[in-house]
This record gives structure tokens, C-alpha cells and sequence, in this order.
């Protein structure tokens, strides 16, 4: 949508085609970047695995309707507006009956939440050491800039503490970056959302889970910073399932999703030193990930035998980093980490060997999928040198790992998606905790 | 029953308007361009949708890109292609 508003402030008319399923989504997105009344023609649900014949159909049904939306005298029609409360509002404080208040405004991700006072509210502003007027945006998919007290409501609702917050903050100005496209892990139907990954001391002084459970339930910080960012892409960006986010799935992720890196079991440089900053920083890396797919080294004793399966999960069909050069990121077990490093595998001899070994013939693709990878995958083709298969990564440079979770001889692929390359942030400490 | 007041984590924002491109007077020998966005089937549709408003509205050919991937943005490059078209279809949300 963003392409077509663009090209109407151009001067240019417009007739952007869109099937039934996705249309509702598209006005609400037009409306977001300032033209509600963005012609759309819709068409029939679904295209992508129609027929040739059905699309010629479906292509001759629009095309009367795609020529009046270009031709004076169109009539537009806009996106429904949002209802909007003050920003002040008294309730009863029956705690059942703020709850109902909550969930009938949509102002929660189907969890309970905590009430946001105004006190809750200023000890989280003072923990960031910013100013409570200052912004932060344009937040998609409607791109609002928010203050950083309405940053902060949110947080308050997800159930951080105030310490969290600038961690928070740190997420949320790393996911803006334009490597990350929030935009496109919002409104996709595939299933991704940012990952937020904190290394550095403030690991330890929030208390945040780098063991057993990572990616899991139990940990106050991992769950309430991941999902503090969630809110505010709900409740500031306007980031709506089924309006804006088009998820044919979702995922838990969606909720919350937040680790830290175990730096203290990792045999190697921690993730953010890897990414140019100091040991003692404190950084949020994010990236938009999928599902994290397990890794069960059933059997496996040595490196290179725990390394044959990351590799054998790289190159199964139908993971995100095939279609996109985003590269994989792999959250390494402890134990899988120092038996690979005992065996002589650092992180580079690792992603060297993914890059080179994990290739998929593309005999194992259909015709049309062969094409499009040609065209999404241009790059690789370009520089890989290898017409025959498709890699997981354009560039062993762009395969991540970190070390994360507890004992056991498992680890995580998380397939990435959207992202052009993962962004790192300082995290800025200034106020109290 | 006690009252409390909490704040709002929703907001209001005025956005600023686009205003819509004025729209072309006569189709015949307008410039028609397309945008596929490398979705399935994209191609065929524009392909289709292209002889069709050539054939029954008189539109000339203008030029069609293909993005990298659907949720990318127009490269610079293709907006100024696209700018030399009287009017522009792009290919699809689904």
C-alpha cells in the first residue's frame, strides 16, 4: 500500500488489485500513511494457487474495475475510523470490571493486563531518564510517533518493571530501523515477529532468563519486555490481528519474544561483541523470526555430528530462509556450543560450514518456485556461484548464532523473515530503577 | 466502590492527508504502468489485465516492475519509471 500512496502524492492514479481476504487490511494501511481513499479493486481469494485459467478469469472480471478506479470520476472509499477515548479515564477499580474495560477496547493481546495509573506511569517514564514528551516513530503499520509516556503506558500494561523500560525503548527504536521492515513482519501472512536478544551486564541486574526455558514462560523480564513492544505496536502502531496483521498463523512469539544471550556457559565472543560493541554494553539485537524449530541431537556425540543436524534442519523445504536472504539465526544449546568448540568449531568455522553445506537442489522445486527463487534469491545466484541449489544465506556473514537455554543436547533454528539484517542498540540507562 | 483513573495506551494522530492523484481524463493512448510484486501468479494477472485494457480501452503499454520481494518499497529507480506513466496498476495484496 505504501507504493501506491507514494505514487499518488506523485500526481500518479493508482488501481492497486487486491483479493477480498486482504483488502479491509489494505484500506487500513492507505489510511495509516494519509490516503484512506486509495483506489483498490478487489479480486477473489485466494491467487497464489490459482489456476492459470483462473487468473486470466479473475483478470478479465477486474479489468472494467481497475480501468474506472484510473479514470475521472472514481469513487473513493475510505477506511473506518478508530474509536478514540481520552486519555484520562476514571473506571470503577472492581478489578474484574477494569479487565472487562480493557479487553472491550482492545487494548490487550487477549491477557490480562495491569492497570496503567498515572503513578505506574511516571515511575516507568523516570526508570528511561527521558523526557516524558520526547517521541519515538513512526511506529507502523499506521505510523504513529508516540511520547514515551504513552511508550510507557504500554509497558506498565505488559507487567514490566520500571528498570525494563529503557530495554524496552531500545527494542522499540532498534525494530524502527529500516533493516528490521517492521512493517512487512506486521502485515504479512507469514508467520514472524521481532526477536529481541539482550546481551551485555544488564542481563543479570534485570534478572533475565539466558538459561533453561529461553524461549519459554517463567521469566518476569523475558516476558514482560517482549511483550511490552507487542503492545505498542498493538495499542500506538495499531497493529491489529486481522485489520493489519494478516498472521495466517501467528505465533507465540507474537505474544512475547525475548531472550538473552548465556554468556557465561558461551565458549565464545557473545553476540553483540561479535556486532562491534564493547563486553560491558548492554544491547538489544532484534530481527524478525518465525517459530523456533528444535533441533534434537538424539545420538550425537561429537561437533561435527551435532553440526550434520543444524545442518539437516537447514535444509528441509518450506522454511523462511529459503525465500528470504535474511540468513538463519540459531540459538545454540550450551552443550551443543562447548562440544562444538572442543571439537575446534568456532562461530565463523560453523557458518562457514552452513553456508557451504546447507544448499537445497533445486531439482527438488517445483518450476515456478525455481523462478521465483531466481527472483527473490537474485543475489545468491549473482555470487554464489552455485546454479544448482539454493543456499540458506547469500553470505556466510549473514548466518547468526548465539548461545541460549539450559542443559540438554538441543538448540533453536529460527527461521528470520522480512529483515535485511538484524540491528543491534546500546541500551540507554539514565533514570532510576 | 472505589474509583481509579488510568491513561490511554491508545492514541489518536493526525495523519497527514495525501491528496489522490487527479484521475486520467481518456484511457485511450494513456501510458499504463505495472507493478508486479513478485507474488504467485502477479505476472499472469498483469499480463492478462494488460491486453485486456489495451485491447478494449486503447491504453499503450507502459513499463512493468517487479520488486525483489512483495513487502519491499519502489526502488528510486522504478518510481522514476513509474513517474512517466499517465497511470499506474500494481499486483496484489493476497
Amino acid at each position: 500500500m505504501a507504493d501506491g500512496v507514494k505514487l499518488e502524492a506523485q500526481g500518479i492514479p493508482t488501481a492497486t488489485i487486491c483479493s477480498t481476504a486482504f483488502a479491509g487490511a489494505a484500506r487500513v494501511q492507505a489510511a495509516g500513511r494519509g490516503f484512506a481513499e486509495l483506489p483498490i479493486v478487489e479480486i477473489p481469494h485466494p491467487m497464489h494457487t490459482a489456476s492459470r485459467s483462473l487468473i486470466e478469469d479473475r483478470a478479465s472480471d477486474a479489468a472494467s474495475s481497475i480501468a474506472r478506479a484510473l479514470l475521472k470520476g472514481a469513487a473513493a472509499r475510505g477506511a473506518l475510523g478508530e474509536e478514540i477515548l481520552e486519555d484520562r479515564i476514571e473506571l470503577d477499580a472492581e478489578p474484574a470490571a477494569l479487565q472487562e474495560f480493557f479487553f472491550a477496547h482492545g487494548w490487550t493481546d487477549g491477557l490480562p493486563v495491569t492497570p496503567p495509573t498515572a503513578d505506574s506511569v511516571a515511575a516507568m517514564v523516570a526508570a528511561s531518564g527521558r523526557d516524558a514528551h520526547e517521541t519515538i516513530g513512526p511506529i507502523p503499520p499506521r505510523m504513529r510517533t508516540a511520547t514515551i509516556e504513552k511508550l510507557a503506558v504500554n509497558a506498565v500494561m505488559a507487567g514490566c518493571r520500571p528498570a525494563y523500560f529503557p530495554v524496552v525503548l531500545a527494542a522499540l527504536e532498534a525494530v524502527l530501523d529500516d533493516n528490521i521492515r517492521l512493517y512487512g513482519i506486521q502485515t504479512a501472512t507469514n508467520t514472524s515477529s521481532p526477536l529481541i536478544i539482550v546481551n551485555g551486564p544488564i542481563v543479570k541486574e534485570l534478572g533475565l532468563n539466558a538459561r533453561g526455558n529461553v524461549f519459554g514462560q517463567g521469566n518476569r523480564a523475558n516476558a514482560t519486555i517482549g511483550r511490552a513492544l507487542q503492545l505498542i505496536q498493538r495499542n500506538v502502531g495499531g497493529d491489529i490481528p486481522g485489520e493489519t496483521d494478516m498472521a495466517t498463523h501467528g505465533h507465540a512469539g507474537k505474544f512475547t519474544f525475548c531472550i538473552a544471550e548465556n554468556e557465561d556457559e558461551s565458549p565464545w565472543e557473545p553476540l553483540h561483541v561479535e556486532r562491534g560493541f564493547k563486553a560491558t554494553d548492554s544491547t538489544v539485537t532484534v530481527i524478525g523470526g518465525s517459530s523456533p524449530q528444535n533441533v534434537f541431537t538424539y545420538g550425537c556425540e561429537t561437533g561435527a555430528e551435532i553440526l550434520d543436524h543444524l545442518i539437516g534442519a537447514l535444509t528441509g523445504l518450506g522454511h523462511n530462509n529459503i525465500i528470504f536472504p535474511t540468513g538463519p539465526l540459531f540459538a545454540l544449546s550450551p552443550e551443543h556450543a562447548q562440544t562444538l568448540a572442543r571439537d575446534g568449531y568456532d562461530k565463523q568455522r560453523i557458518k562457514q560450514e552452513m553456508f557451504t553445506r546447507a544448499r537445497i537442489p533445486l531439482t527438488r522445486f517445483a518450476a515456478r518456485s525455481v523462478i521465483g527463487l531466481h527472483h527473490r534469491r537474485s543475489r545468491w545466484f549473482e555470487i554464489a556461484n552455485d546454479p544448482d541449489h539454493i543456499g540458506v544465506a547469500d553470505r556466510v556473514g549473514d548466518i547468526n548464532i548465539v548461545v541460549a537455554g539450559g542443559a540438554g543436547i538441543h538448540s533453536q533454528f529460527v527461521p528470520t523473515s522480512f529483515s535485511y539484517a538484524p540491528v543491534t542498540r546500546l541500551i540507554r540507562r539514565g533514570g532510576a530503577a | 466502590m472505589s474509583r481509579i483513573t488510568i491513561l490511554n495506551p491508545k492514541m489518536s494522530q493526525p495523519v497527514a492527508k495525501v491528496a489522490g492523484a487527479v484521475r486520467v481524463a481518456d484511457l485511450k493512448g494513456a501510458v499504463i504502468g505495472f507493478v508486479d510484486n513478485s507474488k504467485q501468479n502477479a505476472d499472469h494477472f498483469i499480463e492478462r489485465v494488460g491486453t485486456l485494457l489495451r485491447e478494449q480501452y486503447g491504453v499503450a503499454a507502459g513499463v512493468t516492475v517487479r520488486k525483489r520481494a512483495p513487502k519491499d518499497e519502489l526502488s528510486a529507480p522504478d518510481l522514476i519509471d513509474l513517474a512517466r506513466c499517465a497511470a499506474v496498476v500494481q499486483c496484489y495484496g493476497d
